[in-house]
């Protein structure tokens, strides 16, 4: 299988000097399914805002579709962003739209035709399961539909890799549950790559993915292990 | 397709004004149309033009006078050292947009004596007062205005303190509307941001949305510029400040700098449509610096008290 996503020689360090990732690697392959756990301030979130170029490493490189990121030219980065979805921790709800047009809107402002806009949103929204809940508004929405409503936006632009962080994240059981639900059956439908980032061990189970876990440098024993890579086993995968 | 989308956001953009944003928005449009009259004015008063170098005088013939009498008369005016030139204007060549010309001086014509030096005017205007009875003396403006801003010198600095208050006024105002819009936008910033949408093109309708309001205030300055110089005339305050301004029209030209002015000024509205933009688009997420979470997390790992507020915060500008 191609890798889709391959990070190596990470080293990222806070404004302080405080080492965040040292020498870490990870792989992901293409229409694979990799979760990172670990507890807050491990750098979860920071690792996604790397793959996507928010932040550029100090050290290492970071390959998405065999590209560089960190030396591609912002007008071929923006072309590879494109096929990137994201879904962040808390995201801005968009107030005064509903479902159907929240969807539109997105789609229409990345340059689909108006035609088109409407069975897409249609399409997507049938396939997250919100399509009973398409004219209501946003601020109707409990939070586990908001936070599937927060996919459905990710995915609608067809993206080959949908990062998504902490997507449980103060969410009740069963508005987990759905979501995962949601999560795993989106990602074989469209054959996608996923990388998700959580606080709970629990959701690479229910997810039945590999596993990254991070730790947080002040609580590991030995000084010089880095951020390591397990598998659902235990196994160390790299480091 | 980039254009389609600039232009579809700039449309929900221009859609989507409230209350809340609607107001300062037109609150910076007025500031700036009273501002770039007013420097437009200060434009026209600090450097004139160049035919106003000299001083006119139109001495208008106010009843039916015999040829001779006319002759005469320019015989003797011209023959003055300080007149440069006398011309006979005939009625039918009079500018009909003259709003200074009596309409005796349509029917019977005018002399327009040109002066070697703006100081004898007074002189000039005397004597030629003093002649016959059939003569009505309208000093020009134009080398009036000229006139006012070199013989006032404690005009200047009031005059340019205003108009930069004013200006300083226009810009904060404009910006502050044009932030609160980014603002109200930053859902719809951060939607189109997570989907790879670049930081220029979503300035981009900003962009577009504040050169539009420079422009309209450009537009509305050209019709205020028509208006205005009449109302200076009729109030009493400025007729005592600046008695000469009583004859100061100039409404086509005031106008038409002022409209130059107002677009040369869009375009910096227009970079700070930019600047609104990019500052709330470093706020989304997944955005701006790294934040010192990590200090957090050790704090209350170790048990020790949250770091201050303060040092996160230059952490954060770091």
């Amino acid at each position: 299988m191609p890798i889709m996503v391959q990070v190596s020689e990470l080293n990222f360090s806070s404004p302080e000097g405080e080492p965040i990732f040292s020498d870490f690697h990870l792989q992901l392959e293409r229409g694979g399914f990799l979760c990172v756990v670990g507890g807050p301030a491990t750098g979860k979130t920071l690792l996604l805002r790397l793959l996507c170029r928010e932040l550029r490493p100090q050290h290492g490189q970071i390959l998405i579709d065999n590209c560089n990121i960190t030396r591609l030219s912002p007008e071929r980065f923006s072309r590879l962003r494109s096929q990137i979805g994201i879904v962040p921790q808390d995201p801005q709800l968009l107030r005064r739209r509903t479902l159907a047009g929240t969807l539109c809107f997105k789609l229409r402002a990345l340059g689909l035709a108006p035609e088109m806009t409407g069975p897409k949103a249609q399409e997507i929204l049938q396939a997250v399961g919100l399509f009973e809940s398409r004219d209501r508004h946003l601020e109707e929405l409990a939070p586990g539909e908001a936070r599937i409503l927060q996919l459905a936006l990710a995915i609608c632009h067809d993206p080959v890799l949908l990062l998504i962080d902490d997507p449980i994240r103060k969410l009740g059981s069963s508005e987990a549950e759905r979501l995962l639900a949601v999560l795993k059956y989106i990602q074989q439908r469209h054959r996608l790559t996923v990388l998700a980032t959580s606080r709970e061990p629990s959701v690479a189970e229910v997810l039945g993915t590999a596993v990254v876990q991070l730790m947080l440098r002040a609580q590991e024993t030995a000084p010089e292990v880095a951020p390591e890579w397990r598998l659902p086993g235990g196994r160390t995968a790299g480091s | 397709m980039q254009v389609r989308s600039v232009l579809y956001l700039w449309r929900q953009l221009m859609l989507s004004f409230t209350w809340r944003t609607l107001w300062p928005t037109l609150l910076a449009i007025l500031l700036t149309m009273l501002m770039v009259l007013l420097m437009a004015f200060v434009l026209l008063l600090a450097l004139g033009k160049v035919e106003e170098v000299s001083v006119h005088l139109l001495v208008a013939i106010i009843r039916p006078t015999a040829q001779e009498d006319l002759s005469a008369f320019y015989a003797q005016s011209v023959s003055w050292p300080e007149v440069k030139q006398v011309r006979y204007v005939f009625p039918e060549q009079a500018a009909p947009s003259d709003e200074q010309l009596p309409m005796e001086a349509r029917q019977y014509g005018y002399f327009e004596v040109q002066l070697r030096e703006g100081a004898d005017r007074a002189l000039i205007e005397m004597r030629l007062r003093a002649q016959v009875p059939w003569l009505q003396v309208i000093p020009r403006e134009r080398g009036l205005l000229r006139r006012v801003w070199q013989d006032r010198p404690t005009l200047r600095p009031i005059v340019f303190s205003g108009l930069s208050i004013l200006f300083l006024a226009c810009l904060a105002v404009f910006y502050i509307a044009l932030h609160r819009l980014a603002r109200d936008w930053m859902p719809e910033l951060e939607l189109l941001k997570l989907s790879g949408m670049s930081e220029r093109m979503l300035s981009l309708p900003f962009v577009l949305l504040a050169l539009l309001s420079g422009a309209l205030a450009a537009a509305g300055t050209v019709a205020l510029g028509s208006l205005i110089p009449p109302l200076i005339r009729r109030i009493p305050a400025v007729n005592m400040l600046v008695p000469e301004l009583r004859s100061a029209p100039l409404a086509g030209e005031l106008g038409l700098v002022a409209f130059a002015i107002g677009l040369g000024l869009s375009v910096l509205i227009g970079l700070m449509g930019l600047v609104a933009a990019d500052r709330c688009l470093g706020q989304l997420s997944l955005a701006g610096p790294f934040a010192p979470k990590l200090a957090r997390a050790k704090a209350q790992e170790k048990g020790e008290s949250q770091p201050h507020e303060e040092d996160l915060q230059r952490l954060e500008r770091q």
